[in-house]
């Protein structure tokens, strides 16, 4: 069955890539039925994953260099044809992209506070005002999740939680709803937190690329005035319906776990750098130096100070920065060909208010980022959202800019399924909870989730925009 | 004896010499004895009464029960020889003989009857000195007595001691006996365990299962069919036959390819079921109706944990019955017995550390003997340990018995590096092993052991390097017949 | 997916028979072989070579007729497909010598002294299952429901072997 998935991804892919170029497709250039095809192929790949979906970003950057690029092997004809190629630097360049790098500072951070428990540590300090109450402790877990997967990667923060919890649902009567609310709690605080910061989650970064490429520079801190509202909200509803749905039977539920500060000196150089980042990240607007060069203090700063040494730096999440170079790459492509204004031309859109289009938008990427990668939801979803913006065709009142931001966040708020996210995954993966009790509150925090942020786009974040 | 005693009687004799010279009438006879001459004879009558006057004379008495002299008094000068059995008329007490050369005098009986009665003097005289030298004596008895008594009590100790000694040498050999029995029981009692232990577990999960199954079986609604596909799958459990892992993996993949949706743990339950009664169920494995299947799996399984109790708990009933056979070994009791039906029963015990060796058994038909049957089961049962330990695991050992002409030959041979022909003569010594300490269990008692009970019964044990190597041990034993 | 096989080789149908009924709970996850010697654990062995699955663990009785099963873990252990696969002694009577080849030569994990307990069993196989799965550097998530789910997310977490897609 799987290895059919594979063999079929893979021929369908291959077999997009081709087709587009001997199809007389009105109004598209050569450029754009070249672009046509990778972005079909990707597309394709990402669904079906014949290949991991890294690799898939890879292999478009591959193919843009090769069939778009001013070193490529088309690029006399396709000026022949009036398109003028671009650099095959600008490809390569999306790896060394300012969102790439604060995503690099993010993970040298994140690798620190695991290294020196600076997350453990945390999580306990975090959890202690909740208390003993399951309710409370319940909402801490999500808050304590929720705020470390805002500077680390959801995933990791899961798995941390998950070793946190585990020995104390496995003590909980084995009926006990409340053993669902705990296993729930944690991913979903996870996929919430992550929309918090810019360097949160992965989907952020396309959304934050594209608004550069607009020319919208978004601060640090501009973007989490934005979200961190937006998340307040949505970690309180979804709290109050995990409760709802499965109400905790004991009365008690203490979370113990050791966590040794560590006070060794590199251990503390470690702290301070951290301290110092988030503190500059957070207040940006104050001193003016961009979120994204403060970045690459902690990226240089750690291993310099020796908190990090080669082995941390070989295990960073690589392929997920090739991840978004590549979603960053196809957007270049899908602007510069024109094949982002032709496909949206395919659709007369002047029928549709800007309201139903962002509806559409919303829940296209929410249903989208259910079965597929949010990352790559995003990124296959923004670059529409910029032609749309961009080519008019959607009217004045059109606002591209928190269409973006909609996008961005409203793949976060996909959590149905175990294959949504990662941190689902995991949760899934130990057992205590079943695919019906994902779905159930997937399904209610996602659609409350998809109204508030609609309600954010319709009246709050227009003061940002 | 002592000197001032010897003083006086010298002066008796001076006394008497004296009285002599005053009574011409009594006429002592002087006589001379040589040195070892006798005297007197013990029981013979006495008429006289003799007065030494030089050298030593041995009184002797003759044992009753060894025909020995045994050496009584020692008399010297002045002692008077024949005085008692002078005096009261009865055969001579103890034998005089002469030690040195002897002079002394003889006194005739009537003469000196007739004196006594005349000559007051003489009388008062002769009384004294009969006195002085029968006191004499009585002191010497008694110091005779209390040596006598002291050094039977010494004698007595060290009969006592020892008699304690042997006591202790005979418990010690016994002891070490025991150990040595102890240790091959514990060895026997190990494997026995091993080889209980698993139609055990066998019997355990069997009951465990029954009670698993059989509660949520009986709540199952009567209205089905009358439990008539349950009762089929039931007698096919029991019926079922015991498949080989190979044979298992087969049929799970053949069930496996035929019924792709069912869960690997469902095709595991099933695999055992022959395809006649898995025909049986065949639309129970198409439908989706778990619940229906796990039934019917149940009463399929209630059978086959039938068919192990059963074969589980033959298995060890027939171990029961070796056993007992085996344990004979403390009655220790003559009987007529087939020398194979105690090595039989020695092999079953054993079987488990046989498990590791080729066994090949050669009983040719011997006639029954009287013997101790629980003494031969330890010889066979040390000897065949022996060969176990001496052979690399995989290897061959040989049993054989036959019978040459009145000698019953039972031979034990195993497929290790044989004995070495120095040690061979030492092999039946106590405390003989070449197992390393840490790995030995016995005293190394055993082959001394063995060739003590095969003594007993009339019979020899050899060790011998067999042809193609390995040590054989060969006991030869008479047939009894009564 | 590459199944991952759990092989019991012992001697008596019995014991193969409760080994199997003991760790049942697992074989959904974890595809249970038996094999009743050491030849036809070999048999097994190439076969599940040929599908390209893995062996994740053998549970090896000691004394067999044939091949002892020090033997055979030796023997697997040099293997390059299964260097990874984690051997358990189930005996009742692996004398010292035997135990300390195992050891050393067969990088034995674990020794479980017959008679054994169903529940001790699971929770052995189930901690050398999960020592597989990290050691072969394998996603988890599948198996973190029926192994040792806080050790796997430790080792996610550690090791970053998942991260934002």
């Amino acid at each position: 069955m799987k290895l059919d998935k594979k063999v079929i991804g893979s021929v369908l892919g291959i077999a997009a890539l081709i087709l587009p170029q001997f199809l007389a497709l009105e109004g598209l250039e050569p450029a754009g039925q070249l672009a046509l095809g990778i972005f079909l192929m990707a597309a394709i790949f990402w669904i079906c994953e014949p290949i991991p979906i890294f690799a898939t970003s890879l292999l478009i950057i591959l193919l843009q260099v090769f069939l778009l690029s001013d070193k490529g092997l088309f690029a006399a004809s396709l000026v022949e044809s009036g398109y003028i190629p671009q650099s095959y630097k600008d490809f390569y360049e999306t790896m060394a992209s300012p969102i790439i790098i604060l995503f690099l500072g993010g993970f040298s951070l994140a690798s620190a506070a695991v290294k020196f428990g600076i997350d453990r540590t945390l999580t306990r300090f975090l959890l202690k005002p909740f208390g003993t109450n399951p309710k409370y402790v319940c909402l801490g877990l999500m808050v304590s999740t929720a705020t470390l997967s805002a500077f680390m990667s959801n995933t990791a923060t899961t798995a941390m939680m998950i070793t946190v919890v585990l020995p104390i649902i496995a003590a909980l009567d084995k009926n006990d709803p409340f053993k669902r609310v705990v296993a729930l709690s944690i991913p979903i605080g996870a996929n919430i937190g992550g929309i918090a910061t810019p360097i949160g989650t992965p989907p952020n970064a396309i959304a934050l690329a594209a608004l550069r490429e607009q020319g919208v520079d978004i601060a640090f801190s501009t973007w989490m005035m934005l979200a961190v509202p937006l998340v307040v909200v949505m970690l309180i509803i979804a709290w109050r319906i995990l409760l709802f749905l499965f109400p905790p039977a004991t009365d008690k539920f203490e979370i113990n776990f050791d966590t040794k500060i560590n006070k060794s000196p590199v251990a503390i150089l470690a702290y301070v750098v951290f301290a110092v980042t988030v503190l500059l990240w957070v207040t940006e607007k104050l001193h003016g130096i961009s979120s994204t060069v403060v970045a690459f203090i902690p990226i240089a700063a750690l291993p310099a100070l020796s908190v990090l040494d080669q082995k941390d730096i070989r295990g960073f999440s690589w392929e997920v920065l090739w991840l978004v170079a590549g979603g960053i790459s196809l957007g270049l492509s899908l602007k510069h060909t024109g094949l982002a204004g032709w496909i949206i031309d395919l659709v007369n859109w002047s029928s549709l208010s800007s309201l139903a289009l962002l509806i559409a938008f919303g829940l296209v990427a929410f249903a989208v980022a259910n079965l597929i990668s949010n990352t790559v939801s995003a990124t296959i979803l923004v670059p529409l959202a910029v032609g749309l913006g961009v080519s008019g065709a959607a009217g004045a009142d059109f606002n591209m800019g928190i269409s973006i931001v909609t996008i961005g966040i409203v793949v976060s708020l996909s959590m149905i399924l175990p294959i949504s996210t990662p941190p689902n995954a995991i949760a899934m993966g130990t057992g205590v909870i079943e695919t019906k009790d994902m779905a159930k509150s997937g399904i209610i925090i996602g659609l409350i989730g998809f109204v508030i942020t609609l309600a954010c786009s319709l009246l709050y974040w227009p003061l940002f925009f | 004896m002592n000197k001032s005693t010897d003083n006086d009687e010298l002066a008796q004799v001076q006394k008497i010499g004296n009285l002599m010279a005053r009574f011409k009438d009594l006429q002592p006879e002087t006589m001379r004895f040589k040195a070892g001459s006798t005297i007197l004879i013990e029981g013979d009558a006495n008429e006289c009464v003799y007065v030494i006057v030089s050298g030593t004379v041995d009184m002797l008495k003759q044992s009753k029960e060894t025909a020995h002299n045994m050496q009584i008094d020692t008399f010297g000068a002045g002692d008077l020889i024949g005085l008692t059995s002078f005096w009261t008329k009865q055969p001579s007490f103890l034998a005089s003989k002469a030690q040195t050369a002897v002079t002394c005098l003889r006194f005739n009986a009537s003469d000196f009857e007739k004196l006594v009665n005349t000559d007051a003097v003489f009388r008062e005289a002769i009384h004294q000195l009969f006195i002085s030298n029968l006191s004499g004596r009585y002191r010497r008895m008694i110091s005779l007595n209390v040596k006598v008594a002291e050094l039977s009590e010494k004698l007595e100790n060290e009969h006592q001691q020892l008699k304690e000694a042997m006591t202790e040498l005979k418990q010690t050999r016994n002891r070490l006996v025991h150990q040595e029995k102890l240790a091959t029981l514990g060895q026997l009692i190990a494997g026995i365990a091993h080889e209980i232990n698993n139609p055990c577990a066998a019997l355990m999960q069997g009951v465990d299962r029954l009670s698993n199954s059989l509660p949520t079986l009986l709540s199952i609604d009567a209205t089905s069919d009358n439990f008539e596909l349950e009762a089929q799958l039931l007698q096919a459990g029991i019926d079922c036959p015991y498949w080989s892992a190979e044979e298992i993996r087969r049929r799970m993949d053949d069930i496996g390819k035929q019924y792709p949706e069912l869960k690997r743990s469902l095709v595991r339950r099933i695999s055992p079921i022959t395809s006649e009664a898995l025909a049986l169920i065949e639309s129970e494995l198409r439908s989706k109706n778990p619940d229906r299947l796990q039934q019917l799996l149940d009463c399929f399984e209630i059978g086959t944990a039938l068919r192990s109790t059963r074969i589980a708990s033959s298995r060890i009933q027939a171990l029961v019955v070796s056993l007992k056979n085996y344990g004979k070994q403390d009655q220790e009791e003559w009987q007529l017995l087939d020398l194979r039906d105690g090595l039989r029963d020695t092999l079953t015990v054993l079987s488990n550390q046989l498990k590791q060796y080729t066994l090949d058994l050669k009983l040719n038909p011997i006639e029954p003997t009287y013997c101790i049957g629980g003494e031969m089961n330890q010889v066979w049962t040390n000897l065949i340990i022996n060969a176990c330990q001496a052979t690399p695991c995989g290897g061959q050992i040989h049993i054989s018995t036959e019978q040459d002409n009145r000698e019953l030959v039972i031979t034990v041979t195993d497929s290790g590096t044989g004995i070495k022909e120095a040690l061979i003569e030492k092999i039946f010594e106590a405390n003989f092993t070449t197992k390393k300490t840490k790995s030995s269990f016995g005293l190394g008692l055993g082959l001394a052991i063995s060739k003590e009970i095969i003594e007993k019964h009339g019979g020899s044990i050899a060790a011998t390097n067999a042809p193609l190597g390995g040590a054989r041990f060969t006991v030869r034993i008479p047939v009894e017949k009564a | 997916m590459k199944k991952i096989y759990i092989l019991c080789v012992d001697d008596e149908p019995e014991v193969l028979d409760a080994v199997q009924r003991n760790i049942a709970d697992i074989e959904d996850t974890f595809p249970i072989i038996t094999a009743e010697s050491a030849d036809d654990a070999r048999k097994v062995i190439e076969q599940i070579k040929s599908e390209g699955n893995d062996l994740g663990l053998i549970l090896c009785d000691h004394v067999m007729p044939g091949d002892h099963g020090v033997d055979l873990l030796i023997e697997i252990g040099n293997q390059p497909e299964f260097t990874q696969t984690r051997k358990v002694l189930l005996t009742g009577q692996a004398g010292l010598d035997a135990t300390v080849k195992a050891v050393n030569k067969g990088q034995l994990n674990h020794y479980i002294a017959k008679p054994w307990g169903a529940e001790e069993l699971m929770q052995i196989v189930k901690d050398q299952l999960t020592e597989y799965i990290i050691k072969t550097n394998q996603n988890p998530i599948p198996y973190m429901a029926m192994l040792d789910a806080a050790k796997l997310s430790e080792y996610i977490y550690k090791n970053g072997i998942l991260s934002d897609e």
